[in-house]
């Protein structure tokens, strides 16, 4: 653990962008601008700051998510490149084709949140092949950064927790950078993985915080002051109301929530008879 | 009053392959010269693996609240050399990471550890819902010599003492890790094994050496499992294995659990001593969970109150278990030649017309295409298709569950 850092200038780190492009972006065209240029940006310096650093970007709105860089059509040119710099031109070309192709691709508007848990999922899946195609011996210094700009309906939220409890169990941080206003549901995800979460005020401040919050590695975190994260609201919604409980009666049989005792469930068809008090298992203290 | 109960080797001993001549079955599988298996065991694990999420039949219903008692063999069979470094370290090192495992996707079940050496068994690890004081007794028991013969009967009489009072709606199971190939009994093992039974106890076998007669009666009479490992990777396999509930036995009664979801503590609460790390030297601090009804604190989630016994738990924990009620769909297995996909749909690998990739993996949902790898992956570990929830029709009417 202690000697992560110098690893990690060896091997370097992959970073998976996955980047919110909510038609919403539209509605204002400077400001959607400024937004893919920072990203950009962003991009280009992580894989200017070193050789061994990789990339992959993943955009997704609210009809479809789709891998922005690597591309694989463009796999060929790639290999022959040789200089740092012809690859940075190189992906920001690419980086806007194919958000273009995207952009054209889905013309009916909606007012529906984007689909980021599934650009999350093929990240998750992404940084699973490249760790297993670079060996056993060498572990990748690999990290998800989400970039969100439109507000949050709240739906597929059991989608979100298969995916946050994948990355944890892989060590893999998600670093959630909200735009505009607080997701509780993107906190959770940087509380159970171990990223980071913060909320910018507008566009223009996004390549700030991305540089001081989100470009460290996950070892000088460790060493920089940053903003506490505050608390995170882990009570869970009754099936019944949907209100929020901090102390709820559960079905035995599939776990579904109740804020009241109910004498069926509703999900499962469980009949329940009374309700057992919680026993502790009797101490047998003169077997130990 | 313990008499060696040679029962098990003197039946049919033509049966076993120890016997035969092989002690394992992956015996006859060639290493090549740098020590490693041939892939085709690692394939032929993975094969297995798929078979076995085919068969776990998604209607059946799932007893969740769990009561799991792993009987570890710590007799001197378990210092043979063969799983690396010893079967004993090898087993712990496997159990390490089960616990904690077991604790998140089974977040209001309870798990026990029970031991048998020298003709005897002892229990470890009382029921709890605490992964940190199981793994602190894995910790003391790498310390402990493995020596003796181990007793089947009286761990299975230990696990029965504590097992039989739960209350009905639990599912109650015995897990044993087995390396020895007898066992020594102070008295007759079929009226032990009646009481499991009548008990409702399941009882899986995980072998670490050979197929045994007594180790295939228990696990036949009481719905269980028994499997010989083939190596170290295939033995977590087997264990893993049992993370996921069982098919819920027919006389489990239901009822409702009260449970406490705690507030994750606000930096100006005052600063409070944790009810897990009271035996260490304690730090105060304001970071963990309070209890909501008692407003104990806790490092870690899940957690039984250790004050007012209330099970703490968290909501993301509990929706964890939901993948049961909505559990991810089998993919079909199609020829690369019959899609027209070029690459895999969620890790963008590229497909080859070579062996590894001349068969993918489709979604009948999405009709999104996957390789092996993501296909393993998307159903045992993440339950969510990456093509379904990309896909704003499906998604809408999928797993919106809170
Ligand atoms: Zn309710
Ligand atoms: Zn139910
Ligand atoms: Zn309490
Ligand atoms: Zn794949
Ligand atoms: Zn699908």
């Amino acid at each position: 653990m202690a000697s992560t850092s110098a690893s990690d200038s060896e091997e370097g780190c992959l970073l998976v962008i996955i980047l919110d492009v909510h038609p919403c972006l539209a509605s204002n065209e400077g400001e959607a601008e400024v937004y893919l240029n920072t990203v950009t940006a962003f991009a280009n310096l992580h894989l200017a700051s070193s050789g061994a650093n990789r990339l992959a970007i993943i955009a997704a709105n609210h009809a479809q998510s789709c891998y922005l860089y690597p591309d694989q059509s463009h796999e060929e040119v790639e290999r022959q490149i040789d200089g740092r710099l012809e690859l940075l031109s190189h992906v920001d070309k690419i980086l806007h084709e194919n958000l273009k192709k995207m952009m054209v691709t889905t013309t009916i508007f909606t007012q529906s949140e984007s689909l980021i848990v599934g650009a999350l999922g093929r990240a998750l899946t992404y940084v699973r092949r490249i760790e297993s195609e670079d060996g056993l011996n060498k572990k990748i210094n690999a990290r998800i950064l989400v970039i969100k700009v439109s507000t949050d309906a709240g739906g597929q939220y059991l989608n979100y927790v298969n995916m946050y409890l994948t990355a944890q169990k892989m060590r893999l941080p998600v670093d959630m950078c909200v735009i505009g206003s607080d997701c509780g549901l993107l906190q959770q995800g940087a509380d159970i993985t171990g990223g980071l979460y913060y909320k910018v005020n507008s566009v223009d401040k996004l390549m700030q915080s991305l540089m001081m919050i989100f470009m460290p590695n996950l070892d000088s975190r460790r060493r920089l002051a940053l903003p506490p994260s505050g608390s995170v609201d882990y009570r869970a919604a009754c099936f019944c109301h949907r209100s929020l409980v901090d102390m709820a009666h559960v079905c035995s049989n599939c776990l579904s929530v109740y804020c009241k005792a109910v004498p069926l469930c509703s999900t499962c068809n469980a009949l329940f008879g009374m309700e057992m008090p919680i026993r502790k298992p009797p101490k047998k203290k003169k077997n130990d | 009053m313990m008499q060696p109960d040679v029962e098990a080797m003197d039946e049919d001993p033509k049966e076993y392959r120890w016997e035969s001549g092989y002690e394992k079955t992956w015996e006859a599988i060639k290493e090549d010269e740098s020590g490693f298996l041939e892939p085709s065991i690692t394939e032929m694990i993975m094969r297995a693996k798929r078979r076995r999420l085919l068969e776990r039949e998604a209607s059946v219903r799932l007893g969740i609240m769990r009561h799991l008692y792993v009987i570890v063999d710590m007799s001197q069979a378990m210092n043979e050399q063969d799983l690396k470094p010893t079967r004993h370290l090898c087993c712990l090192s496997i159990l390490n990471d089960f616990i904690p495992e077991f604790h998140e996707q089974n977040p209001i079940s309870q798990l026990g550890l029970i031991i048998t050496q020298n003709k005897t068994a002892k229990k470890y690890s009382n029921l709890s819902n605490n992964p940190q004081r199981h793994l602190e007794t894995v910790k003391k028991l790498k310390e402990l010599s493995c020596r003796g013969e181990p007793s089947i009967q009286n761990s299975l009489e230990v696990a029965l003492a504590s097992l039989k009072h739960l209350p009905p709606h639990t599912s109650r199971e015995v897990l044993i890790l087995y390396a020895a190939l007898t066992t020594c009994d102070p008295g007759e093992i079929e009226a032990t094994l009646t009481k499991v039974k009548e008990a409702n106890i399941r009882v899986s076998v995980v072998g670490l050496a050979a197929e045994i007669r007594i180790c295939k009666t228990i696990t036949k009479e009481t719905e269980g499992t028994f499997v010989v490992c083939l190596n170290d990777v295939h033995l977590k396999e087997l264990i893993m294995e049992h993370l996921e509930p069982p098919p819920a036995s027919k006389k489990i009664d239901h009822t409702l659990i009260k449970v406490g979801f705690p507030h994750q503590i606000n930096t100006d609460a005052k600063p409070a001593l944790c009810m897990c790390h009271l035996e260490d030297l304690p730090s105060l601090n304001t970071e963990g969970y309070y209890c909501p009804q008692c407003s104990a604190k806790y490092c870690d989630l899940p957690a039984e109150c250790k004050v007012c016994g209330l099970m703490l738990v968290t909501a993301p924990h509990l929706a964890r278990s939901y993948r049961h009620l909505f559990p991810l769909q089998h993919f079909t297995e199609i020829l690369l030649s019959q899609s027209s996909s070029k690459s895999c749909y969620s890790c963008y690998k590229m497909f080859k017309e070579i062996y590894a990739d001349k068969n993918v993996f489709q979604c009948p949902k999405c009709n999104q295409i996957f390789c092996f790898d993501c296909d393993i992956f998307l159903h045992d570990s993440v339950h969510s298709c990456p093509g379904c929830v990309s896909n704003p029709v499906i998604s809408q009417n999928y797993g919106n569950v809170e």
